[in-house]
């Protein structure tokens, strides 16, 4: 039996998230999934539960010339309904799941959920998406999203912390790409996807952002490897994709196999860099 | 003819659209419990012990022992049981029920039960099977059923040949993933045991209950409810979910819902058959077949089921539409200690149809010859004998459908434009044909189907047919042929959900004869009744007679395997991702020979969906059995066609009135199915140049037919 | 615990656990059996209803993330005229077979066309991808929806 904490501010949410390490449900559409049973992973908690819905504090999104940021609790229907974000950010968060798991879905829940196939989280990677997790007891953390995620469905987030914001920098970036891969054109899980984001000024590339989903425990991005090869000259596509090639972590399982995944992320890669960064 | 055909509003839209079809589990039911089936988690063991916990009051457990008489599901062998007893063949038989008010209780009891298990060595694969076959050659229980028939004189072929051509196909499981999942409620009312749910055939749950309770008919009433979708799904399987639901309501004295979960379904009801098909042409030195031997191989999970029918329609079905004079067919269904496979839309013709088309197309390739130009040479053509030494009755107008197929298409057109760097596109056939009706001469040895008009003083006339509405119109169909042959308004015509107290045995709802055999036995009875509508009130009877015209000889496999047939034709289009090797099937075009479609839109929504339904079985719906075990059994992970992995339909009907069917009406609901997956692998050969003989062609499939070549 | 929330634009208590799914409230609770358990885990879209106007999957929606918010079902939706319009497109089309899906499809038509009156054709396959079915092979629920756009026309 699963009791829920009626906290409407987010001090009242931390407090009872420290003293009763609450468990936090935010759009449900991961937790509400029953195992045979019939139980869902609340259920078998027997947990106190923070409805994050019920605090104001984490439904805003805020743009500002520098950052978006957006509260852990928006949905992704909101988010792309909001005409101050751009499709840089909003392409990923279209092919999550359907319509109406979009509704109820949350940006935070997404990425708590740690997910190898997580559907922002490429993005959220490219752009060094950052995210605040706040405490009672302590000022609130701000580390980024390559730190957070740590492993398959394990974050950092410690047991008296909520995520509260994502902040994504603001960067004007030239020109992006988003594919994902699914088993079939809707509501898939991802087998593998890829985004990469690319920055030119007076037609020199001056910043790129590679990284891909499903193909390793967390998402795969290199910041050394974008910075070494971005340095390269004249452009060696080849490295690019024999870099990668050494650091994608694709497995075989039900979805699909590491040789097809392996094969589609270069293959994505290489024509990204042919088309939108060394034409 | 024109306006019969003209669609009308369907006589369950208004109820279905207003959410007012009360589904099984729609239905209250004061005092109901609920039952769960409590399963074998081994493949194949002997049953040593079940040990319970302590069952609460308002519990029940449900078993063998309650079966007054037989534990034997009755479909065709008699080989599989309501509820395993000595031994477990599959994972997922049902061992008993534990029935009770509340579903978490009961949930928690079925982790209580401990079962003892002593392993047997399993039959995991049609090989092992092969291989157990040989190693026992006095144990015939590894091949379920096994049929062969000859033509002409295949050794003579042989001898004649210039050239040999063969290969070896493959197709897999399916689900049907009807979206309302198996359903079942029953209630003890003595004498009669009431039993309605989500069925095809409500004769087949009668006579279930019958063997399993040994009591008269007038002591069992089946009423089928508004089901939501079967494709064969709910054809013979649920014997068993509608014989438990019944044990349990004589049991316990109180109304019992059985409603499978959808994991459940997925994993323990019957799917189709998956089938390698060995086929060698023989080509005279004009480059015609002029012998072809095809040998089908299946898996036919635990249990004979309909596995054997199943494997007669591949085995009449292996050389498709061509008229080859010298055959040797064989088929052999293996038993493993996999999943249930049973019925499900083509009924085993996808299969053998697939690996005919490749085979033709291939031998096409080979010789420089257009695919369609050399498939149309082979043709059956009016007057010709079936595979089988049939008649067909009627014209045959493959050449007709063809004509207009590649019109509608522009296939030569499009064969012959190139590739873009962005896309490798390809363009693929397939000609193809479905028996309607039961096989040989079932409809008279076996059904012998009944259909009854009943005329009221009001002058409406009510049907009364075991015939089953699952989507396909069947409650608008039946009534306008009715209403038609009455010069009546069809709005005069009564037919509601069947059940076998007021309604006689039709039939099951399968074979793609409901308006072709029940439906023209309709339309004789109607005309009986026209004769004498001034009276006031009364009823008339029809009864089905084999037509003089028909020969079937089922020792030796000869003479008209059908009553009946329908045929077709499809284009399709694709594209092929060069990066992401994702398969993207753009255009379907087909062009069938359905006779006189009684209601255009209703023959509309079967081509559509039986296309996609097709298209999913063709590309992504992957299903693999891993130790005895299917891999996916959630809807996300068994993946079928969203809206935006459809293809655009475009589609044509020809002309050509039955000469057997109601106002001249043909089968039609599994015909669009049969034909698309070779026509979408024929379209990935064209588009990649590799040779491709295994669906489904998920991504994978394709990039690993690349990285071998051919 | 009470959930108090809006159903059908009557304003209704219930008393729940909170993670019991509206589905269920709404099935054996209310007795409104026009969404479906087609699969229990969001992904057939035969439970959806909407909430605040927007689709989403009741199997997924435990009673807590309904308080005090707007529930409709295909039982209080058909008393509108936007219904109506719907009704009438989906009958010229013959979108309808099983029937087991149209319930979820008919809630999906309107969470698309209160945003979009005038849906292309993608917009609309775009609005029905959680939807599935498995008879009609979609096209004609398409066209369904399309049909409904012209014919309740200023409804929107």
């Amino acid at each position: 039996m699963v009791t829920l904490l009626p906290v409407r501010t987010l001090m009242e949410a931390l407090t009872v998230r420290k003293e009763l390490h609450a468990t936090i449900l935010n759009g449900a559409t991961d937790l509400m999934i029953r195992d045979p049973n019939k139980q869902t992973a609340l259920d078998r908690s027997s947990a106190s539960i923070i409805a994050l819905s019920q605090i104001d504090e984490l439904r805003h999104i805020d743009v500002d010339e520098r950052t978006i940021q957006i509260g852990s609790a928006v949905t992704i229907d909101e988010i792309l309904r909001d005409p101050r974000i751009e499709e840089i950010i909003k392409s990923p968060l279209r092919s999550i799941g359907s319509p109406a798991i979009r509704t109820m879905a949350t940006l935070g829940g997404n990425i708590c959920n740690a997910s190898p196939a997580g559907d922002s989280l490429p993005m959220l990677y490219a752009l060094d998406a950052r995210v605040v997790l706040a405490s009672a007891d302590a000022l609130p953390r701000e580390i980024p999203i390559a730190a957070f995620l740590v492993g398959v469905r394990k974050t950092s987030l410690r047991s008296d912390e909520i995520l509260t914001q994502i902040i994504i920098p603001n960067d004007p970036f030239s020109a992006f790409s988003f594919r994902k891969v699914g088993q079939r054109k809707a509501n898939a899980i991802s087998k593998c996807s890829f985004y990469g984001a690319v920055k030119k000024e007076e037609g020199r590339v001056t910043d790129v952002r590679i990284a891909f989903g499903a193909v390793g425990t967390t998402v795969i991005r290199d910041r050394q490897q974008e910075l070494e090869l971005l340095q390269t000259s004249p452009p060696d596509i080849d490295a690019w994709v024999e870099s990668y090639d050494r650091l994608l972590r694709p497995i075989d399982d039900l979805r699909s196999t590491s040789a097809y995944r392996r094969r589609v992320c270069l293959n994505l890669l290489r024509d990204f860099l042919e088309r939108s960064v060394f034409p | 003819m024109e306006s019969f055909q003209t669609s009308i509003k369907r006589f369950d839209f208004d109820d279905k659209i207003e959410g007012n079809a009360m589904y099984c589990a729609d239905i209250l039911r004061p005092d109901m419990l609920y039952a769960r089936t409590f399963r074998s988690t081994m493949a194949h063991a002997v049953l040593k012990s079940v040990t319970l916990p302590t069952i609460p009051e308002g519990y029940f457990i449900v078993d063998a022992g309650d079966i007054p008489q037989k534990n034997i599901i009755p479909i065709v062998e008699d080989d599989q049981p309501f509820f395993a007893v000595d031994n477990v063949n599959y994972i997922g038989e049902p061992i008993l029920l534990v029935v009770g008010p509340d579903v978490g209780k009961i949930l928690d009891l079925m982790r209580q039960i401990k079962v003892e298990y002593q392993p047997l060595h399993p039959i995991f694969t049609i090989e092992e099977a092969k291989q157990h076959a040989l190693d026992h050659p006095d144990d015939p229980s590894p091949i379920l059923a096994q049929y062969q028939f000859t033509k002409g004189e295949i050794e003579y072929a042989k001898r004649m040949a210039k050239r040999v051509i063969e290969d070896r196909y493959e197709t897999g499981y399916q689900e049907h993933a009807y979206l309302e999942p198996q359903s079942f409620d029953a209630e003890y009312i003595p004498p009669v045991i009431h039993v309605s749910g989500s069925l095809q055939c409500p004769y087949y749950v009668h006579d279930a209950l019958v063997n399993a309770l040994g009591w008269d008919s007038s002591r069992i009433r089946v009423k089928q409810l508004p089901t939501g979708g079967g494709f064969g799904g709910k054809e013979e399987f649920p014997s068993l979910p509608g014989v438990h639901a019944a044990l349990a309501a004589i049991k316990t004295g109180k109304p019992v819902r059985l409603v499978y979960d959808r994991d459940e379904d997925i994993a323990f009801t019957t799917k189709r058959h998956p089938a390698a098909i060995q086929i060698k042409s023989y080509l005279d030195e004009a480059d015609g077949v002029i012998g072809c031997e095809v040998e089908i191989e299946t898996d036919a999970g635990a249990y004979t089921g309909l596995s054997g029918v199943v494997l007669q329609r591949s085995v009449f079905s292996a050389t498709g539409v061509y008229d080859l004079p010298n055959l040797r067919v064989t088929g052999k269904a293996y038993a493993t200690n996999n999943v249930l496979t049973g019925a499900f839309r083509g009924f085993g013709g996808p299969q053998a149809l697939f690996a005919i088309e490749m085979h033709m197309e291939k031998i096409a390739r080979i010789l420089g010859v257009d695919p369609i130009d050399y498939k149309r040479a082979h043709f059956f053509q009016t007057g010709a004998r079936s595979a089988t030494g049939g008649t067909f009755a009627g014209a045959i107008k493959l050449d007709e459908i063809t004509d207009t197929l590649v019109e509608i298409s522009g296939y030569h057109e499009k064969r012959t434009s190139k590739n873009s760097p962005d896309k490798l596109t390809g363009i693929g056939y397939s000609a193809f044909f479905h028996g309607c009706g039961f096989t040989g001469a079932k409809e008279a040895d076996l059904i012998h189907a009944r259909v009854k008009l009943k005329k009221y003083a009001d002058d409406t006339v009510e049907i009364f047919a075991s015939s089953t509405e699952i989507g396909q119109g069947a409650l608008t169909t039946l009534r306008k042929i009715v209403a038609n042959v009455l010069e009546i308004p069809v709005e005069h015509i009564l037919h509601t959900y069947p059940n076998t107290q007021d309604c006689p045995d039709s039939g099951p709802t399968v074979a793609s004869r409901t308006i072709l055999i029940v439906g023209k036995l309709l339309e004789e009875c109607a005309m009986d009744v026209k004769k004498r509508f001034n009276e006031p009130e009364f009823e008339v009877v029809r009864s089905y007679h084999y037509p003089s015209y028909l020969f079937w000889d089922a020792e030796k496999l000869n003479g008209n395997a059908y009553p009946d047939y329908s045929w077709g034709s499809n284009v399709v289009e694709v594209e092929i991702d060069p990066l992401t090797y994702e398969l993207s099937v753009t255009k379907v075009f087909g062009v069938y020979d359905i006779g006189t479609p009684i209601d255009v839109k209703i023959v509309q929504g079967q081509i559509e969906g039986g296309i996609q339904q097709g298209l999913g079985y063709a590309m992504m719906e992957n299903l693999e059995s891993q130790q005895g075990r299917l891999r996916q059994n959630s809807l996300t992970t068994y993946m079928i066609p969203t809206s935006r992995d459809v293809a655009t339909v475009t589609f044509r009907l020809i002309e050509n009135p039955s000469l057997t069917g109601p106002f001249g009406a043909r089968g039609l609901g599994e015909l669009p199915l049969v034909g698309i997956a070779p026509a979408i692998a024929s379209a990935v050969q064209d588009a990649l140049g590799v040779k491709i003989t295994r669906i489904p062609l998920t991504a994978e499939a394709i990039l690993e037919a690349i990285n071998h070549g051919h | 615990m009470d959930i108090n929330f809006i159903l059908n634009g009557t304003s209704v208590t219930c008393n729940a656990d909170p993670t019991r799914r509206l589905l269920d409230v709404l099935r054996e609770d209310f007795r409104l059996t026009a969404a479906k358990e087609g699969c229990g885990e969001g992904e057939c879209g035969s439970c959806a209803v909407l909430i605040d106007g927007r689709l989403v999957n009741s199997c997924l929606l435990p009673m807590i993330l309904v308080e005090g918010r707007s529930v409709v079902t295909l039982e209080g939706y058909k008393k509108t005229q936007r219904f109506h319009a719907l009704k009438a497109g989906f009958q010229e089309a013959g979108s309808v077979q099983c029937g087991f899906c149209t319930p979820g499809f008919v809630l999906a038509a309107e969470a698309l066309l209160s945003e979009h009156p005038n849906p292309t054709q993608e917009q609309a396959v775009i609005a029905v991808e959680g939807n599935l079915c498995r008879c009609t092979g979609y096209a004609m629920i398409i066209e369904g929806i399309l049909n409904a756009a012209k014919i309740g026309e200023g409804l929107w």
